[in-house]
């Protein structure tokens, strides 16, 4: 199938008038004049890779809140642990996140435990786990927050940020595993976080949170981290240039978070202009909230930046890169998954554009 | 005296949006034109910029915290009795909690500020000015409103104690004793009997006579609850909340009723907010229903308030009457649509400037925020 004369914005910038060819459930090809059996007139449009939510639970709970299987609240440290096995399909399509234009998410442990496990990639329709995977064990998910506090301190601690801070360091230092299973999983999740082969996801709800993680992980150059929350990261902004972090911001709106932590979208929007990658994401420090917030952010970033595909980046190219599966989602590229969604206007630009579409792996799993 | 220079008006009436100049003096909006001038006015030059009536969200826990915390609620509801209907929740407020500020930072003049959701019967509601020192200087109206709650929150707040209401038809229930028992107290009165005072009786006859809203916490089949009693007794009133509208269409515009929608935002979860369906909004005002948007703050920031508008306006409602779901009709449903609201001769001089336009472009954000004809708030850009 061919979509013809569409405004395309591949998710890394680019922006062309042009078509975009689908077969397999891949982009198979997309440019000028391209044509094909089966032809969509698509003047007037405009195509964007599918959104990526930068990281929430979706998927971990179930409506009544009795599921909580987003935390694994036995231990503070749990790097052996894989999400994955946490993801009911169901749950994520309750969210109805594809209605919002978001066709993949990065699915992470809660905000409760210090090293709560490792983070995988699913796509946000579906009912088979397996064919909704993407990628799994993309990042390890980290807390520095209250929550973590608030958890553990009847129940073996962390009590206070200083050991919290231990047992981070602790778990980072260890250079002796034993034979298990257990012990050689946690050893090849550490390894692979020390050495910069597997990010990790840090939540930090206020710039104190980000200045102890820095500080504690000092040694470990090669680390690659991703800082989420990040309500005060412009606080932080030289330091976190100087460790080459990135930032996925959190949720704003829930609980008035906006006017607890004076989130500076300019001052954000400054880092990211000075080249800190940028993600989006509808976690916030307790819970994970509605589809509909992913683009509230985008919102008050645009009230001083100036360049509309900036913010699309975050929402498609840079977590793509961030999690290390760009080969798969976030850019209209021939190769990649064809998960793309069709609008009427800019939807980063005008409140009023319209979703008209939204294809995964080449179905269309919503339609206006 | 306060000149508006060159701003692009949204009047909010049937008129519709032009260049112009707004003389503000003793608080009020005294002329709408083109050139005007004034000697002895300060001017303020808003070329570029669009120009709206105080935004206005009626339906607001604003400062029922004790020690100005943000996030929390302790003081919007007794909870003591279920039927709480001569609590006034001004009594509870306080005006230095930073909510109030952050309101004004947000374009936000008046806030009405209505008791929570843990009693059936709530308690009585009040309009407040967004800046001041005093909660009963900043107050504009008192008694705006009974407010009424069914479903999840008044079940979750009583049940297991031993007593009505341990389930959700024991909630509706107290809603309709409520009112069968107050009314008949109303018609005793009037026909001169001698009946004993009942200060939580005497709430509902404002309400009973049409003179004052009742405002009722519900969404999908418990709106069906609140239509069918609430009918019964003539009165006005609003919907809160009503997620789930999308499938009350019909019952909804036939009850004359108004709504107040939100907040947005949240995940499906069970039973009422399973289903958030924003674009019931669009449909009730295609009906002609009165909507209205809330961020039911501080449960989400009043920063949102635009993110609601921007939210409606996503799920199809037309962007000029999402403008009026945020001023006019919030000022109707408080009785104060002679007051603020809109920008007309006469009205108070409340007005938030934007820099683009909220709901129609992303990224607006409000400039300067003027109340009683003082600059409140300006951004510096």
């Amino acid at each position: 199938m061919i979509l013809k004369n569409a405004t395309i914005h591949v998710g890394n910038g680019e922006v062309f008038q042009g078509d975009m060819k689908i077969a397999d459930g891949k982009i198979a090809g997309v440019g000028k004049e391209l044509s094909g059996d089966e032809e969509r007139d698509m003047a007037g449009r405009e195509i964007f890779p599918g959104f990526i939510d930068s990281g929430n639970f979706l998927g971990t709970q179930d409506m009544a809140f009795h599921a909580k299987d987003y935390n694994e609240n036995s231990s503070p440290i749990t790097p052996h642990l894989d999400i994955w096995h946490s993801i009911d399909p169901d749950e994520i399509c309750l969210q109805e996140f594809y209605k919002a234009g978001i066709t993949s998410v990065v699915v992470t442990p809660g905000n409760e435990g210090i090293l709560a496990g490792t983070c995988a990639v699913m796509k946000t329709k579906g009912r088979n786990i397996n064919k909704m995977t993407v990628r799994r064990d993309v990042a390890l998910k980290v807390s520095m927050t209250k929550e973590v506090i608030n958890v553990f301190k009847n129940k073996g601690g962390p009590k206070t940020p200083m050991s919290l801070v231990n047992m981070l360091k602790d778990a980072l230092g260890r250079t002796s595993y034993g034979e298990s299973y257990r012990e050689q999983r946690t050893k090849e999740v550490m390894d692979a976080v020390k050495a910069g082969r597997m990010p990790l996801l840090v939540a930090c709800e206020n710039v104190c949170e980000i200045e102890r993680f820095m500080d504690a992980t000092a040694a470990y150059p090669e680390m690659k981290i991703i800082i989420t929350l990040s309500y005060e990261a412009d606080r932080a902004a030289e330091l976190i240039r100087s460790r080459n972090a990135s930032v996925v911001l959190g949720d704003t709106s829930r609980y008035s978070i906006q006017l607890q932590h004076k989130i500076n979208f300019a001052g954000l929007v400054d880092m990211a202009e000075k080249g800190t990658k940028f993600g989006l994401t509808v976690l916030g420090p307790d819970m994970a909230w509605g589809r509909e917030m992913l683009l509230w952010n985008a919102s008050k970033l645009m009230q001083t930046c100036t360049d509309s595909e900036m913010i699309t980046r975050m929402l498609t190219e840079n977590p793509a890169e961030l999690f290390g599966v760009s080969d798969r989602v976030g850019m209209l590229k021939a190769g990649m998954d064809a998960d793309y969604i069709i609008f009427e206007g800019n939807p980063i630009e005008k409140c009023g554009a319209r979703l008209l579409e939204t294809v995964i792996n080449g179905e269309t799993v919503y339609r206006a | 005296m306060l000149l508006l220079k060159n701003a692009m008006i949204y009047p909010l009436t049937d008129e519709a949006s032009f260049v112009g100049d707004v003389l503000c003096d003793n608080g009020k909006i005294q002329e709408i034109g083109k050139n005007l001038a004034a000697d002895n006015a300060q001017i303020l030059d808003l070329t570029g910029f669009n120009l709206l009536p105080g935004l206005v969200d009626c339906h607001s826990h604003t400062g029922l915290t004790p020690g100005g915390e943000i996030g929390g609620l302790a003081y919007a509801t007794d909870t003591e009795d279920p039927v709480s209907a001569d609590m006034h929740v001004i009594y509870s407020a306080d005006p230095h909690h930073p909510c109030y500020r952050y309101a004004v930072e947000n374009g936000v003049t008046t806030v009405g500020v209505i008791p929570g959701s843990s009693d059936v019967i709530d308690g009585i509601g009040f309009a407040s000015r967004t800046w001041g020192d005093s909660i009963f200087d900043m107050c504009l109206k008192r008694n705006i409103c009974l407010k009424l709650s069914l479903g999840e929150n008044p079940k979750g707040m009583f049940q297991g104690y031993g007593k009505e209401p341990d389930s959700r038809m024991g909630v509706t229930f107290i809603l309709e004793e409520y009112f069968a028992d107050a009314k008949a107290y109303m018609d005793k009165k009037e026909r001169g009997e001698d009946v004993p005072y009942n200060a939580k009786y005497e709430a509902a006859i404002p309400v009973l006579k049409g003179e004052m809203y009742a405002r009722i916490h519900c969404t999908h089949n418990d709106m069906a609850s609140a239509i069918q009693c609430l009918t019964k007794y003539g009165v006005k009133f609003t919907i809160e909340h009503a997620w789930g509208a999308g499938n009350y269409l019909d019952e909804i515009a036939e009850s004359g009723c108004g709504i107040v929608y939100g907040p947005i935002g949240g995940r499906k979860s069970f039973y009422e907010s399973r289903f958030v369906d924003v674009d019931s909004v669009a449909k009730l005002d295609e009906r002609g229903v009165m909507c209205c948007l809330t961020v039911d703050s501080p449960l989400e920031g009043i920063d949102s308030l635009v993110s609601h508008m921007e939210q409606a306006v996503r799920e199809g409602a037309d962007p000029m009457h999402v403008l009026k779901m945020v001023t006019i009709h919030p000022a109707t449903v408080m009785g104060l649509e002679d007051r603020i609201g809109s920008i007309e001769t006469g009205k108070d001089a409340n007005f938030a400037v934007f820099k683009g336009l909220p709901g129609t472009d992303m990224g607006a954000c409000v400039v300067y925020t003027i109340g009683e004809g003082e600059i409140l708030y300006k951004r510096e850009l």
